[in-house]
């Protein structure tokens, strides 16, 4: 699955890739082992979600949890990441009003 | 997406070390690239998406196969019948799954084609190597400048012994590596007792006895080994092992022994318990008597340093499995006439099952669990991509072309990391 979910992300660092003025590589190069990381977060997110669905039927509760945990391993990073995306806009000590 | 030309530059074969090196050099017009956000770029998404659905798809199968076996494992032991390995088979118990422990004993094993007899073991095995030339292949690449990969291919040749024949007609370099033709196949013959009993009587089936599988080496010194006809040149050179020169197929013993090396027959062997004195230099091999009788001649043992092996030769070696002291224990279903047959559920889950030593039913059945866990959590770590191949982390030529110290590091990094697992 993570491996899989790579290959896929793998053509959107490679359209970053061809961004002009040499920050194309850069971009890349950044953005290369971000992907990796997405895909394993994912992949073992969906592949917990899969698992989970599969033991609905005979261990509702159990498949309950795992689902959980599955939702929150693929929502935190990206929860993380819009907190890290949205965190310049706003100054040090400001509030908002 | 430009792909990178690869163009052979330059070719080198240089055979050093008697030519069992051959090492050739290509120059790859591989300009670092700008194109290449790595993962296979836009080409890997047919393949990205066909995989991750293949994952799930294994996903959803392995835990459906763990269910199924796990209530399997489940009804196992309230439908069990608990038996004494020294009563006679009872027809009551006909079709219901049954659990044994007990000793288990046969009559023994002979190896015809070499006349080998054991008496007593539940299996025989007899292994024939093959000494050959094996290749060896090695590649490394360096870039040299921005737009060339510096590509070096190394091909080693050794002689080895070996269970499957390789064949030299593939190598780079076949000339001087050639492996003849076995003077007899190479590889395993396994022999398995069909007359395997509890001491009630009870017959346990070749499919059962197979599962034992620690096997001790057999000494061939007094073994009673008969030598082929077809391979009349073929001796006992160590404690387990026969060997076969490939050049005296079909003939007599010519290559010349090593200075002093005693050889003597069985036979000899046998009189003399031990003691030293046989003839020395070439001889015949065959002890007096036994071609004007008709019989069978032994198979004569070298004494002293084994001759050093060239290729082609052939060696064997035998093993067994003896009927294990401690005992054993059997989960199967009682057939018929007493003998055990594999035991199936209605989903066609089923249980065939002997181990080595006195274990409870309840033993076995969490042996079996523990298996069915492994074997659970390969399929998920495989289904999650969570061992990933390192290639999936190795996407960056660039970025170790831009910075390769710290790039390789990094890469090496990923190249071990591994995902969670989903539960």
């Amino acid at each position: 699955m993570a491996l899989g979910l790579r290959l896929i992300l793998g053509a959107a660092t490679d359209l970053i890739s061809h961004l002009p003025f040499g920050i194309g590589p850069l971009l890349a190069a950044l953005t290369g082992p971000l992907a990796t990381l997405l895909s394993i977060g994912t992949g073992a997110g969906l592949s917990a979600i899969i698992v989970a669905l599969a033991w609905v039927r005979f261990r509702p509760l159990a498949a309950a949890a795992l689902s959980a945990a599955a939702a929150a391993f693929i929502y935190v990073p990206a929860a993380l990441a819009r907190a890290h995306r949205d965190a310049p806009l706003a100054p040090r000590g400001a509030r908002a009003r | 997406m430009p792909r990178p030309v690869t163009a052979i530059v330059m070719l080198l074969l240089s055979s050093a070390c008697a030519q069992d090196l051959v090492r050739s050099v290509h120059y790859e017009y591989r300009p670092i690239a700008r194109g290449r956000g790595g993962g296979g770029g836009v080409g890997g998404v047919v393949p990205g998406v066909g995989l991750s659905v293949l994952s799930g798809v294994l996903l959803w199968w392995n835990e459906g196969r763990a269910v199924r076996e796990s209530r399997m494992l489940h009804r196992l032991l309230p439908s069990l019948v608990r038996l004494d390995a020294d009563s006679p088979p009872d027809p009551t118990h006909d079709g219901r799954l049954v659990h044994l422990s007990g000793p288990l004993r046969a009559s023994g094993l002979v190896d015809p084609e070499w006349g080998l007899q054991r008496q007593g073991v539940l299996r025989l095995r007899r292994s024939a190597e093959v000494y050959q030339w094996r290749e060896e292949r090695t590649e490394t690449s360096q870039r040299v400048s921005e737009r060339e990969v510096r590509r070096e291919v190394t091909h080693r040749y050794r002689r080895t012994w070996g269970r499957v024949p390789v064949d030299s007609s593939r190598f780079e370099a076949p000339h001087g590596h050639h492996n003849p033709e076995p003077v007899l196949p190479v590889g395993d013959t396994t022999f398995t007792a069909t007359d395997a009993a509890l001491p009630g009587g009870i017959h346990v089936p070749a499919g059962l006895v197979a599962q034992l599988s620690d096997y001790a080496a057999v000494p061939l010194a007094g073994a009673g080994l008969t030598q082929p006809k077809h391979l009349p040149s073929a001796a006992i050179t160590g404690v387990g092992t026969v060997s076969i020169p490939f050049q005296q197929r079909g003939a007599a013993l010519s290559r010349p022994l090593p200075p002093g090396s005693p050889v003597q027959t069985t036979d000899d062997v046998l009189r003399q318990s031990g003691e030293a004195g046989g003839r020395t230099g070439s001889l015949t091999l065959r002890p007096a008597g036994a071609a004007a009788s008709g019989e069978t001649p032994p198979l004569p043992v070298l004494r002293g340093p084994p001759p050093a092996p060239e290729v082609g030769d052939v060696r064997l070696r035998w093993s067994e499995v003896a009927s294990p002291a401690e005992g054993v224990s059997i989960l199967a279903r009682q057939g018929r006439r007493g003998e055990l047959l594999p035991w199936s559920d209605e989903a066609g889950r089923g249980v065939y099952r002997l181990v080595r030593g006195v274990a409870s039913a309840e033993e076995m059945v969490q042996q079996l669990r523990r298996e069915e866990r492994a074997k659970k959590w390969l399929a998920r770590a495989a289904g999650c991509g969570g061992a990933a191949p390192r290639r999936s982390c190795r996407p960056y030529p660039h970025l170790s072309d831009l910075a390769p110290r710290a790039a390789q590091a990094w890469l090496s990094d990923c190249g071990s990391s591994s995902a969670p697992p989903p539960t």
